[in-house]
């Protein structure tokens, strides 16, 4: 029993944790069990959380405050003028179509990719965390897993050139050698399709890990109750594993999410330069330089984000309480 | 003196020869001499004596002028902020190491405007001017302290090479090297005696497109010829994109302009109508952003015709890729840069004479021979001659790259590699061929900000 009991204690440290991270990207706190540790000095507390606190205002908070304060500045021919306040930066987005419509495909395209790597990659952790027994292979798999991310960032995004492309290896096989096709297909490459692609390939693995923890620290007597109680496999998933898995899907989610709907430069260069998203408009008005109007750019997708992530978070308390 | 100096010696007349090399008041031979002295420590008496009489030809400003010994802080384009011209400059002037931050175009204009006192020289285009040149962060150089002044191409000083040139539209660099001031640019026609930036290269820019699948091709307009529908890509930047794309446009006679070089907010919105309804078709398959993007469209068999720089060209083409330059019967995209000294530096006398000596180095055979030998040219075209003249084989580089004539020998790069075959001619011609023609330069509108607008709209049509 004193296994268990051990098993328990990490249950419980594994949702604390998960608590934490969801108190970090700005969820109205979840009630953070701080009675169950040992009583601390509050002296101590403070220096633990110190550190933390000091990084985020100096590099989080700091920031945001700037690009706010940036997006409402007056725009001149030499930068801009910080005592001329003026919504220009906002007006200027909104004068034609392009901005709400690059905003609506980026977040058409942010879903897209978080549902795929949710299909993707909730297979893998548990394969990864139920399937495999021994921690030795689990470990082993997981490093395996972690591969793509050895090879630089440009190097992986240039590779789907010779698999994607007019002359790749899907339309020289499409073409050449099963010929089911007369001419190459464009919209392999240099396309939606691409990017999403792409962006799948980038991220599951900030799907893969949460739900592979997640599972991996699950109660084994939970699921021995449900299955001596009599429940087939797919229930005991269903009404056990599932629910249980969760809060890992949901950090998954906030990962996939904010990390595609800021992008650019894999937008860029599997785009071909044809395809827009937020982050690559926000770069163009940077680049010409309109800072105020790229600072609004960024400030409205910064709360778009963050919106996301509330929904997200709000859901969860929903399963929490199932 | 046939014992090596002493080291106090050494330092005095080190200091001598950057001093006089900064102030250009004796032009080549002090160059001549600086880089002696640099190639070895006990070159003696002579180089020694010249620096003597160059001092004493000093004027009596030259005398407060302590020598500078330091860094200087170089922000500009990844064309010429090459490790090759900083080691040759480095060498030749011994004490003083340069930095060079590279950077896009848009990035250096947004540098020069917001953080003038980060650099000490800017190394631009002329067509960053109109926007740069009004917040007087740069200086005024007098024509007096360009050391070859008298020696600027004509194209540089008048726009035209010969009488029956076409100067082209545009930002020429002859309509933005004088200034009025150090805030007023003194505008097309008015030869003043003050210059914006001492001019370095310049080239002739059109289109490069795969030769084996479609044939000799001198016009603009076949990136608009139904054969190579999908397989087109230009540049992704609003102004020399849609240059490439007007001249292309006008070629097909699907529109005129009146000044492709600065257009009305109708004919913008009369190509980028026409642009977006290409766009919709599928005829683009890429805007491309950087060098390495071009070469990869190029050769992956993307796209049959692009926008293209001349090295691009080259490297596909030493990779027996069979890709050719196009020369236009309309005309080439010419572009001209140059270097000029931030204001601030002023407050330091010696750091000013060591910009200026810097500024002045560009025009030497050295850095010239480096560029040129990227099909480059500078705007002291002789100097162009003097530095491809001085490699091996040197006859064979300058007949290749500015006389027109077929290589007789594998021409190496700056960096070693070998990237013009035997044989080879140059697309295009001789130097007088290739900037005889231009139908317009690099350009800065005044509907910048509608145009790019306009171009964000093209590119997520």
């Amino acid at each position: 029993m004193s296994s268990d009991d051990a098993k328990h204690a990490a249950l419980e440290e594994a949702k604390r944790e998960v608590e934490e991270a969801e108190s970090l990207t700005g969820a109205s706190a979840v009630a953070v069990h701080a009675t169950t540790g040992p009583r601390r000095s509050p002296l101590v507390t403070l220096a633990w959380v110190a550190p933390g606190t000091i990084w985020l205002l100096l590099f989080l908070i700091a920031p945001l405050v700037m690009i706010v304060l940036v997006s409402v500045w007056q725009k001149t021919p030499v930068g801009f003028d910080p005592f001329a306040f003026t919504t220009e930066g906002y007006t200027k987005l909104f004068d034609t179509p392009v901005y709400l419509d690059t905003l609506k495909d980026t977040i058409i395209r942010a879903l897209i990719v978080t549902a795929l790597c949710i299909l993707i990659g909730y297979p893998i952790a548990y394969f990864l965390a139920r399937g495999v027994s021994s921690i030795r292979y689990q470990i082993a798999l997981f490093v395996f897993v972690l591969a793509p991310f050895w090879v630089a960032y440009v190097v992986r995004i240039v590779a789907w050139l010779p698999v994607l492309g007019r002359q790749g290896v899907i339309n020289y096989f499409l073409v050449e050698v099963i010929g089911v096709r007369a001419e190459p297909i464009d919209a392999l490459l240099y396309s939606n399709f691409a990017i999403i692609l792409a962006l799948v390939q980038l991220y599951v693995l900030f799907m893969v890990t949460p739900i592979f923890f997640q599972l991996a620290t699950l109660d084994n007597a939970a699921i021995e109750a449900a299955r001596d109680l009599g429940a087939t496999p797919a229930k005991v998933f269903r009404e056990v594993i599932l629910p249980l898995s969760l809060p890992g899907v949901l950090i998954g989610c906030i990962f996939v999410f904010v990390l595609v709907m800021g992008e650019f430069a894999t937008v860029r260069l599997i785009g071909g330069g044809t395809i827009q998203s937020v982050g690559t408009l926000v770069y163009d008005y940077y680049k010409l330089p309109d800072l105020p109007t790229a600072a609004a750019g960024a400030t409205i997708l910064v709360a778009v984000m963050t919106i996301g992530v509330a929904v997200l978070l709000r859901f969860s308390k929903i399963r929490e309480v199932v | 003196m046939s014992n090596p100096d002493s080291d106090d010696m050494r330092r005095m007349n080190r200091r001598q020869f950057v001093r006089n090399a900064g102030l250009g008041a004796v032009g080549l031979t002090a160059m001549g001499a600086l880089a002696a002295c640099g190639g070895s420590d006990d070159s003696g008496s002579s180089s020694s004596a010249a620096a003597d009489t160059a001092a004493a030809a000093d004027t009596a400003a030259a005398e407060e002028v302590a020598p500078y010994q330091g860094t200087l802080r170089v922000v500009g384009l990844g064309v010429d902020l090459i490790d090759p011209i900083k080691a040759a400059f480095e060498a030749a002037t011994p004490g003083v190491t340069l930095e060079f931050t590279v950077k896009s175009t848009p990035e250096v204009t947004q540098l020069a405007l917001t953080q003038p006192d980060s650099f000490d020289i800017m190394s631009g285009y002329y067509h960053q001017l109109d926007q740069i040149w009004p917040s007087g962060n740069l200086q005024a150089i007098p024509t007096s302290m360009m050391t070859r002044f008298a020696e600027i191409s004509p194209l540089i000083a008048d726009g035209k090479l010969a009488e029956n040139n076409n100067p082209g539209q545009g930002d020429a660099p002859f309509r933005k090297l004088f200034a009025n001031s150090n805030t007023e640019l003194a505008g097309e026609g008015n030869k003043t005696d003050m210059i914006t930036m001492v001019p370095g290269n310049h080239n002739s820019d059109s289109f490069g497109y795969n030769e084996k699948e479609l044939g000799e091709q001198t016009s603009w307009g076949i990136m608009f010829a139904p054969e190579v529908k999908g397989k087109v890509a230009l540049i992704d930047d609003p102004e020399i994109g849609l240059m490439d794309a007007a001249m292309a446009a006008e070629a097909a006679g699907v529109m005129t302009f009146v000044d492709k070089g600065n257009m009305t907010k109708e004919e913008i919105d009369e190509i980028m109508a026409f642009l977006i309804s290409k766009k919709k078709e599928g005829w683009f398959r890429g805007f491309w952003a950087t060098f390495d993007e071009s070469v990869n469209f190029m050769s992956s068999g993307e796209v049959l015709v692009e926008s293209m720089w001349s090295p691009a060209v080259s490297l596909l083409q030493a990779q027996d890729f069979p890709v050719r330059y196009a020369a236009p019967t309309e005309g080439y995209r010419g572009w001209g840069g140059g270097n000029s000294v931030f204001s601030h530096v002023a407050d330091d006398p010696s750091k000013q004479a060591a910009a200026m000596a810097y500024l002045n180095w560009w025009n030497t055979p050295e850095p010239a021979g480096i560029m040129a030998a990227q099909g480059y040219y500078n705007a002291v075209i002789n100097a162009s001659y003097e530095g491809l003249g001085a490699f091996p084989d040197g006859e064979a580089y300058q007949g290749y790259y500015l006389d027109g004539a077929p290589a007789t020998t594998t021409l190496n790069d700056p960096f070693g590699q070998p990237t013009i075959m035997e044989g080879e001619v140059r697309d295009g011609g001789s130097y007088e061929e290739r900037c005889g023609n231009f139908a317009v330069w690099n350009s800065r509108m005044d509907e910048a900000d509608y145009l790019t607008q306009k171009w964000q709209e093209f590119k997520s049509a």
